[in-house]
């Protein structure tokens, strides 16, 4: 029992970080600078299990984590975008009331390049970008609230994104598909999936979006049939679906700052839970 | 020399051309007059619909296919031509005849044929035009069809292009070009402008801050346009965008950038003193280049960068951040802005339309349907006693093309490759002569007079990025 919670609070710290980029799209345009400092908190009290069944945490067990990252970019050319993430996560497993387990750290960082295939009419953007995870912490192994495979790896991702022009019109859209290999064995597979749809309001100062985020990660060897030094507490095999609603303003020419809630809507061997994000939109 | 030539039909034919291409002064290659080849013999791919015409449904409806998609062939195209396919749309047999002519870049007709047709009730008539590889000379040709049946009458015509990039421009502008402009700047200076910015609040929005602008110009111009400022407190990027051919501009609200749209004179409330009809307001003053119609509008538009200057301290406007923009006339004009005046941060030439005049004209020509503004200068030639060496030495005083080597501004140029309008030649000669390194071409292989998404989709990043905005 304790160790599928280890390996489902594991599991939730991972998949904070997927995600966060899912506006990332759109080109950053030649010379130009974007940042998007974020702040996400989280917070499960329960988790589905491998069969898709919801349970409660033990002991009013609830899973907190406090997510910071600086995503950004900078745009090498008009077709080229050097692109990065760097999050900073602080998680904390509490049973009655009393801390279980704390950590902090610097969790897995990601740099890479975007390169857009094609502009089509400058609308809309289709793009294929290559990161390199590199994990911002030592190896902790036996210790079960970890940030990240603790493992090398690369991302791959296929996005289009653009604005409509004639149904719908200003609407944008977000769509990538990935997926994540890490480069030692034992690690998983993840293949993962952001669809975001936004409205423009009150000429364009105010916006709102939808973001729908699918997450699947699978490996074909058993958690404890390893051997590598990978912590067997993790879960490598799970699956969750989660909804984002977002709510931003530009404050002026170069900041828009943003909102969202989101929640877990769905999964297996994974925690449920929900949380909110404030971010901005930085471009100079 | 001439001896050399025996007269006989098809040697007269290339004396002329040689004869008419010596007096031009912009390169003109003598060329052979075509000759088809056999579709027989031509394994011919139809590619994808370049022009459709369904000018009338009721009778005939005709199409034109390219060999290729974009019109513009090169040597590796081993067939090179199109298809003209009509449709009968009655039911009824028509009888018919396509008199096509295909004229080069420089008006002068390379082959002419007359065919008879006949086509059966709800059938259909399809005639492939092949031309052999060797033929051609790189540049942009013309053909024209009149297509009249005993229930229809029409002309269309279509526009191609072969290995355009290898024309050989030799231009020469007039040695007085740079003076005769040092001269007008002069005149301008000398012109009281009383500028005048009045508030409009009954068209301001959230956004920005609308202004009705007011100034003089030379020889009794009297220029009005909109400015309008986003609301804030930070000094504004401007683009200033000049109004094209008698096209009024009205006021262009943007979030982050100010926004002067000029029209000069002869279109919208600017046509004190120049109230011409479409057709004269071109050509007014035309004999003499001092006081001809686009030496004002050129220098109306100049003005307007300086009202932007005066300006700036109390408008909040970034002076070291202006945009010149325009589309057609307004094209040539910002052209001519770089040129003579170094307060630019970039502009954005679109489908200019008074450039390349000597080609414009020659293409025009060249046309059964000759097109404006090629039309308007041939009916003034052909009515004032005046030659059109004469007149087309005068417009080279207001040629874009002759600009061009004193830009040294970025540019964004987006034309179109078959404007009937304006041969995309005359722009290939402008793009060719240009010597600044940032330049942007924007070439719309599929559109006719008006361009595509793309390109304003392009135009808008274009923008940004040279104001360094998100």
């Amino acid at each position: 029992m304790k160790n599928r919670i280890i390996k489902t609070l594991f599991t939730i710290v991972l998949l904070i970080g997927i995600g966060q980029t899912s506006f990332a799209g759109f080109p950053i345009g030649n010379g130009r600078w974007l940042l998007v400092p974020t702040y996400t908190r989280y917070a499960a009290d329960g988790y589905w299990n491998k069969d898709g069944i919801s349970s409660s945490f033990p002991n009013k067990g609830r899973y907190q984590s406090n997510y910071l990252g600086l995503y950004g970019g900078y745009g090498m050319g008009r077709d080229l975008d050097f692109v990065f993430n760097i999050p900073y996560v602080r998680q904390t497993y509490i049973e009655n009331g009393v801390s279980q387990e704390q950590l902090s750290t610097i969790a897995d960082m990601t740099f890479g390049l975007s390169y857009f295939l094609n502009h089509f009419d400058y609308y809309k953007h289709l793009s294929i970008t290559g990161s390199l995870i590199i994990p911002g912490y030592s190896d902790t192994l036996q210790t079960y609230l970890l940030p990240g495979f603790g493992s090398t790896g690369f991302e791959a991702k296929l996005g289009l994104a653009g604005t409509n022009t004639n149904k719908l019109k200003d609407t944008y859209y977000d769509v990538e598909g990935g997926i994540r290999t890490y480069f030692n064995s034992g690690t998983p597979t993840v293949f993962f999936a952001n669809a975001t749809f936004g409205v423009p309001l009150d000429a364009e100062d105010w916006k709102i979006s939808g973001t729908l985020n699918a997450v699947s990660a699978s490996s074909p060897l058993t958690n404890n049939s390893i051997n590598s030094k990978l912590n067997p507490f993790i879960n490598r095999n799970f699956n969750y679906l989660r909804g984002t609603l977002a709510i931003g303003r530009r404050i002026d020419r170069n900041i828009a700052l943003w909102a969202s809630i989101f929640r877990d809507f769905a999964g297996t061997s994974i925690g449920q839970g929900k949380g909110f994000s404030v971010f901005a939109v930085i471009k100079f | 020399m001439l001896q050399l030539f025996k007269y006989s039909p098809s040697n007269f034919k290339l004396l002329a051309i040689i004869l008419i291409n010596s007096c031009c002064a912009s390169c003109v290659i003598a060329q052979k007059p075509l000759k088809f080849t056999s579709p027989a013999n031509n394994s011919t791919v139809v590619v994808p619909l370049i022009y459709g015409y369904n000018r009338d449904n009721t009778s005939i409806a005709s199409t034109i296919k390219s060999f290729v998609k974009d019109g513009v062939f090169t040597r590796k195209n081993k067939t090179i031509g199109y298809t003209l396919h009509l449709v009968n749309k009655l039911k009824e047999e028509q009888t018919g005849v396509v008199k096509m002519q295909i004229a080069n870049g420089s008006g002068l007709v390379l082959y002419k044929e007359e065919l008879p047709f006949t086509i059966r009730k709800r059938g259909s008539f399809k005639k492939d035009y092949v031309f052999a590889q060797g033929q051609l000379q790189p540049g942009f040709y013309v053909s024209s069809m009149d297509i009249a049946t005993n229930r229809y009458a029409d002309t269309i015509s279509y526009n191609f292009g072969y290995e355009p990039k290898k024309i050989i421009v030799k231009l020469s502008a007039p040695n007085d070009f740079v003076s005769f402009w040092d001269n007008a700047k002069r005149e301008l200076n000398n012109t009281q402008p009383n500028y005048s910015v009045t508030p409009r609040p009954d068209l301001s929005t959230k956004i920005g801050d609308a202004y009705e602008v007011e100034y003089k110009s030379i020889d009794k111009g009297i220029i009005y346009g909109w400015l309008t400022v986003p609301k804030g407190s930070r000094n504004q990027p401007v683009l200033y965008k000049i109004s094209d051919y008698q096209s009024e501009l009205s006021p262009e609200f943007r979030g982050n950038m100010a926004v002067l749209c000029i029209n000069t004179r002869g279109t919208g409330a600017s046509n004190q003193n120049y109230t011409l009809p479409y057709d004269q307001l071109g050509v007014y003053n035309l004999k003499d280049k001092n006081k001809y119609y686009l030496k004002g509008a050129y220098l109306d538009a100049l003005r307007g960068l300086d009202l932007i200057s005066y300006f700036a301290p109390t408008m909040k406007l970034n002076v070291d951040k202006i945009l010149a923009s325009g589309n057609g006339l307004g094209a040539s004009a910002a052209a001519m802005l770089a040129a003579i005046d170094s307060r630019l941060k970039g502009i954005i030439v679109e489908s200019p339309s008074f450039i390349g005049m000597r080609d414009m004209i020659n293409f025009g020509e060249g046309m059964t349907d000759i097109s404006f503004p090629a039309s308007m200068f041939k009916n003034y030639y052909s009515t004032q006693k005046i030659s059109k060496e004469t007149v087309i030495k005068t417009l080279e005083y207001f040629d874009p093309v002759y600009f061009a080597p004193y830009i040294n501004c970025p540019i964004l140029t987006g034309f179109s490759l078959h404007n009937k309008n304006i041969p995309a030649q005359s722009v290939y000669n402008f793009i060719a002569q240009l010597r600044v390194s940032k330049k942007d071409i924007y070439e719309c292989k599929d559109c006719e007079t008006t361009l595509d998404k793309g390109f304003y989709g392009f135009k808008e990043a274009w923008i940004k990025e040279r104001f360094g905005q998100p």
